[in-house]
């Protein structure tokens, strides 16, 4: 490429070409290979140095909540995996006693098979706020009476909180308020937010937990195949059928 | 027509704004897929942390740079993407990859074209940092001023020189860099159609 061409593709980038040197430019696009690669390739360089990129301090304090993160959530992992290991024990027996008495019976899933319940993270460094702390607690530690009262606190100052409603329909199914449950996670479902697909999945297993399978069966074939839970529905659907 | 964004754009959209929640929601709900596929194949926990957070810086700066707009579910993507970082680090140790049977995961819609759309744009990120800084000092400095000034006028004046002379100056540095591009053995891995 010589520098003339530099130019030209620099002013077209810019609008100043003529007519005439447009016309020149756009000829040689269609029969010079060369000539397309260089200028796509000058185009491509031109957008990376325009766009700009996410500065190095910026970069560094993403880095740094990432990192955070990571510690916390790898320890708090650590922590888990023994409690893990006894439940997975206790559970294995309680399968056996299971298979000992329904042998021969084809049983459907369980509720407490299937249902797995996130643990609830809240607060932040930085933005620890009283009530959200007591939330957190109070669901992570299954005291979901407790967790109601304060995620209804939480809704009457920002009745917006999508992830709270979520929570706050999943501690009413893990108390047994079935009806309850089923309300609110209808009201997640109206909305449009990120919320819906993942309030499909818990309203399924709220009735699956009253043992309605057909309308489980009708939450789970509504998980679209986008969604993140998907595999997991088409799973239980199966098992269900 | 523009694809829509899938419903899991918000944790794009925390991870662009450095949103711990949203970040501590993106471990709690997907990490662990990572941790087993790394764990059973030649790697360990620790490997697995460091992968997940060159990831999340992945994203980021993709979400910064290009506005990222996702149309396929987080999962699979933030999945295969780690899943690409892995297998480049065993390659790199030239250890063995072991595949595994399943790795539970249903891999839809446009996943694939979005993880190697990302895996691409920070190849070409990183090819253009690199070679911008081979560029000569006078070079660097114009580009810099370019880019940040409002016009190439501020521009002249800022650098002492005539604003004509800016200009050309500028087409024949973006040239160089270009050029430099090219000549990397690294620019066949970027270039696709």
């Amino acid at each position: 490429m010589t520098e003339q061409d530099y130019q030209i593709f620099e002013t077209y980038l810019t609008g100043d070409l003529t007519k005439d040197e447009l016309a020149r430019h756009q000829k040689r696009i269609e029969n010079d290979e060369d000539y397309k690669e260089n200028f796509e390739l000058f185009q491509s360089v031109n957008n990376h140095l325009e766009k700009g990129s996410a500065t190095e301090s910026e970069i560094n304090d993403f880095k740094g909540s990432v990192s955070r993160i990571s510690k916390e959530y790898f320890d708090s992992r650590q922590k888990a995996k023994l409690p893990w290991l006894k439940m997975a024990i206790a559970a294995s027996v309680i399968v056996a006693i299971g298979l000992y008495f329904y042998l021969g019976n084809i049983s459907k899933p369980q509720y407490d098979e299937i249902a797995q319940i996130p643990n609830l993270h809240l607060t932040v460094r930085g933005n620890d706020n009283g009530i959200y702390t007591k939330a957190e607690n109070a669901f992570n530690e299954k005291q979901y009476a407790d967790a109601i009262e304060f995620f209804n606190q939480i809704l009457e100052q920002n009745e917006e909180e999508q992830s709270i409603k979520l929570y706050r329909a999943i501690a009413y199914m893990e108390l047994g308020a079935e009806t309850k449950a089923r309300d609110l996670f209808e009201e997640i479902l109206q909305t449009q937010s990120g919320y819906a697909e993942e309030a499909l999945w818990y309203a399924a297993l709220n009735e699956l937990k009253v043992k309605r399978y057909s309308a489980c069966k009708v939450y789970l074939s509504k998980i679209k195949p986008s969604a993140s839970r998907y595999e997991d529905a088409k799973n239980l659907l199966e098992e269900l059928d | 027509m523009p694809e829509e964004n899938h419903p899991d754009q918000y944790l794009i959209d925390g991870i662009k704004h450095n949103d711990s929640r949203i970040i501590r929601e993106i471990y709690d709900r997907f990490a662990e897929k990572v941790i087993q596929y790394i764990c059973k194949n030649n790697g360990d926990e620790s490997q697995a942390s460091d992968i997940i957070q060159e990831v999340l810086i992945t994203i980021y700066k993709q979400a910064i740079n290009n506005d990222l707009q996702l149309t396929c579910p987080f999962d699979a993507y933030f999945f295969l993407l780690s899943k690409r970082k892995w297998l480049n680090e065993l390659k790199k140790n030239g250890k063995e990859w072991v595949t595994s049977k399943s790795e539970n995961l249903s891999i839809v819609d446009n996943a694939y074209e979005m993880a190697e759309e990302t895996a691409l744009y920070e190849e070409k990120e990183l090819l253009f940092q690199e070679m911008f800084q081979k560029l000569s000092d006078a070079c660097k400095d114009l580009l810099k001023a370019s880019f940040k000034l409002k016009s190439m006028e501020e521009v002249a004046k800022k650098l002492d020189i005539s604003y004509a002379y800016a200009r050309k100056k500028k087409s024949l540095c973006i040239g160089k860099l270009t050029e430099l591009v090219k000549s990397s053995p690294k620019y066949d891995s970027i270039k696709r159609d």
